[in-house]
């Protein structure tokens, strides 16, 4: 998942993903606030003079860095991933090259939290946490909470220019029946599990099928959309970009692009289609070996503190997990107000699933069934 | 330390190697060894390359491969013997290689002759032109030919203002060939550059005055001397359109595939770190021979002349 100011910047600029620094003055006195946990520090609990986060592109506001610096005296260092596996990889190959914090999506929590890659939080630094949804806590992937605290959430849903298509869309099942007319203007994501759950769930299936009759049926779906409507497939960011530009007419694609979009065109709506959609949330974890896990806690409480995730949340265009920022009305009113940001979770039920990736052996029944749909 | 080397030469050669041979060493025989290895490993339960060793990655490249021999005029003119996912891949890869090498060298070959035909004064200036592109990421390049084939981008703009039909250009495999073309050409020019440099266009006086007419002079006498350059260029510009990625991801839009972008999702996307080493070392092999046998048949050509 790529994110919502990386498209930004790439259709300015031409997509380098820009790497985050928080800059400022050099030194400052660590300014005590009621904030950071009222512990009798022992020595392993000292501060740190820099955290070094491993996070997706442009997926925190600096003004929020900035502000940690100025109040902790702490300089946050940001180097970005645009995959989950390419950030794993850096932990598998010769361990941890130096991160204190991480930002992994669901699934990857497990897989990591398996392979012995993640650190157990120590929550008496967090206390913040307790402000987090609850619904977002005891996940599939995290159960009893030891490895991760929910930063951002959002969905793959669709968007269209709705005065470029002939009805409203509000399924996946529209999407499969494109229109014939509208050839080569839809898009749909270049990511293996995305792409095949439209197929799954179009059919009836879960988008965590792991059954190849099932996968092989929601190949063929999708590989006679390609002869139909020839969609292209592309990251989020690009689709944005190609919705934006009239290059295709609909997508599939993320929240913050599809937030982003919306922006640059009132034209443009975004729908979390009904016929089951996918909802995904990136989390803040530390990678065993981190060098200043203790600084990296306290980061995370600061993250947790409802004006900072308000801010943050309002700036990147994700649904913050700090359910203590939405009581207090600090979330943007057209962000908190949009049902395709801040979703009802509860009232959509099942209409709403994780895709939970990283069983080999599943994994590769998909690969070869999307390579099998990109050289149709 | 000199004397040393003034005494013994044989050091000396061995001194001026290490620093290339370390870095060939560490940086290539070694990563494509432990490649080598893992192509024949399995995965363990968390997805990692783990023994016991297999051929299972090869035999999976070519499980599905049937004969069933076919020509087709679907995306440039194809003959197959056999057909399978990956192997098709393969050849679609080859052919789409070969055919935008071809572009590369018909469009170079001008420019790089008109290169060497310039006052010398004026070649450096035209060597520079050839080379400013590299001082921007070509990542960066890719962007921006992307928003310039878009339905709404200059070219389409133009064409409008001209009173013509704007054309659909990115997301098509017109535009992976001219990605493919575009990131190729200064690779082709240079190396041909070098070899009209040096060419004596006596020459071609010579061959003139024995009766040969222009076409005759460029086949038989400036072709076979130039051929080194011609070679090298389409190395150059072959070799890596086979395994190109970023072009295809950002000028294909998913609608061409290449093996380069299979291989790359092996590792990126789901980790299968076995299987994507089997068929990124298969895909070495094949460039190779290809290449190799490319090499051969040009030094033959050489040789009918000297």
């Amino acid at each position: 998942m790529n994110r919502r100011r990386f498209l930004q910047f790439s259709a300015g600029l031409g997509g380098m993903s820009a790497l985050i620094a928080a800059c400022g003055s050099t030194s400052q006195s660590p300014n005590v606030s009621s904030t950071q946990p009222a512990a009798s520090a022992p020595s392993d609990q000292k501060l740190a003079k820099t955290l070094n986060w491993y996070n997706w592109g442009n997926y925190v506001a600096d003004s929020i860095l900035q502000k940690f610096k100025e109040e902790f005296g702490v300089t946050v260092n940001v180097d970005t991933y645009s995959s989950n596996e390419e950030m794993e990889a850096k932990f598998k190959a010769g361990g941890n090259p130096g991160y204190d914090l991480i930002t992994p999506s669901d699934y990857m929590v497990s897989k990591m939290a398996a392979a012995g890659l993640l650190e157990k939080l120590d929550f008496n630094n967090i206390p913040n946490y307790a402000l987090i949804d609850p619904s977002l806590k005891n996940t599939y992937f995290d159960p009893t909470n030891e490895y991760s605290v929910a930063y951002n959430w959002g969905t793959t849903g669709f968007a269209y220019n709705k005065n470029k298509v002939p009805e409203p869309i509000t399924s996946w099942k529209q999407v499969i029946e494109w229109p014939a007319e509208l050839r080569g203007k839809l898009g749909m994501l270049d990511d293996v599990r995305e792409l095949l759950a439209v197929g799954l769930r179009v059919l009836g299936y879960s988008g965590n099928s792991s059954s190849p009759a099932e996968i092989n049926a929601a190949r063929d779906l999708l590989i006679e959309l390609k002869r139909r409507a020839n969609y292209t497939l592309t990251d989020s960011p690009t689709a944005g970009a190609n919705l934006v530009a009239g290059d295709v007419v609909g997508t599939m694609i993320y929240t913050p692009e599809a937030v982003t979009a919306r922006e640059q065109n009132p034209d443009i709506v975004y729908v979390i289609p009904g016929d089951v959609s996918t909802i995904w949330q990136d989390n803040l974890c530390i990678p065993k070996g981190a060098p200043s896990k203790y600084t990296a806690e306290v980061f995370i409480n600061f993250l947790c503190r409802p004006d900072i995730a308000a801010e943050n949340a309002n700036e990147i265009g994700l649904a913050t997990p700090c359910a203590e920022a939405i009581k207090q009305g600090l979330i943007d009113e057209a962000l908190i107000k949009d049902k395709t940001v801040y979703p009802d979770v509860a009232a959509m039920g099942n209409a709403l699933e994780f895709l939970r990736k990283g069983d080999p052996a599943v994994d590769e029944l998909f690969q070869r069934a999307f390579d099998e749909i990109r050289s149709a | 330390m000199m004397q040393l080397f003034r005494r013994h030469p044989q050091l000396q050669a061995a001194a001026l190697m290490f620093p290339g041979a370390f870095w060939l060493i560490a940086f290539f025989l070694i990563p494509l060894a432990i490649m080598g290895v893992i192509s024949f490993m399995s995965r363990d339960a968390l997805g990692d390359p783990a023994p016991p060793y297999t051929l299972n990655n090869y035999l999976d490249i070519f499980r599905d491969v049937r004969f069933n021999p076919s020509i087709s005029l679907d995306g440039g003119f194809t003959v197959r013997l056999i057909e399978g996912l990956y192997v098709d891949l393969f050849w679609r890869s080859l052919w789409l290689s070969l055919i935008s090498t071809v572009i590369t060298l018909l469009i170079a070959f001008p420019v790089a002759l008109f290169m060497a035909r310039l006052p010398r004064r004026y070649r450096n200036l035209a060597l520079f032109a050839v080379m400013i592109p590299f001082w921007t990421n070509f990542l960066v390049r890719t962007y921006a030919l992307q928003f310039m084939l878009r339905g709404n981008g200059p070219i389409n703009t133009l064409l409008r203002a001209l009173g013509l039909a704007p054309i659909e250009l990115l997301f098509t495999p017109t535009a992976v060939m001219l990605g493919l073309v575009y990131g190729n050409l200064p690779f082709m020019i240079l190396p041909l550059y070098t070899s009209l440099e040096k060419f004596d266009w006596t020459m071609i006086e010579a061959a003139q005055d024995l009766g040969a007419n222009a076409w005759q002079a460029f086949r038989r006498v400036m072709l076979p001397l130039v051929s080194p350059g011609v070679v090298a260029g389409s190395i150059l510009t072959f070799v890596p359109a086979v395994g190109s990625y970023v072009t295809v991801d950002l000028m294909g839009g998913g609608r061409t595939n290449m093996i380069g972008y299979s291989i790359a999702q092996q590792f990126s996307t789901i980790a299968n770190w076995p299987f994507g080493s089997a068929m990124a070392l298969l895909m070495m092999i094949v460039v190779t021979v290809a290449a190799v046998l490319y090499f051969r048949s040009s030094r033959g050509e050489q040789r009918t002349i000297v």
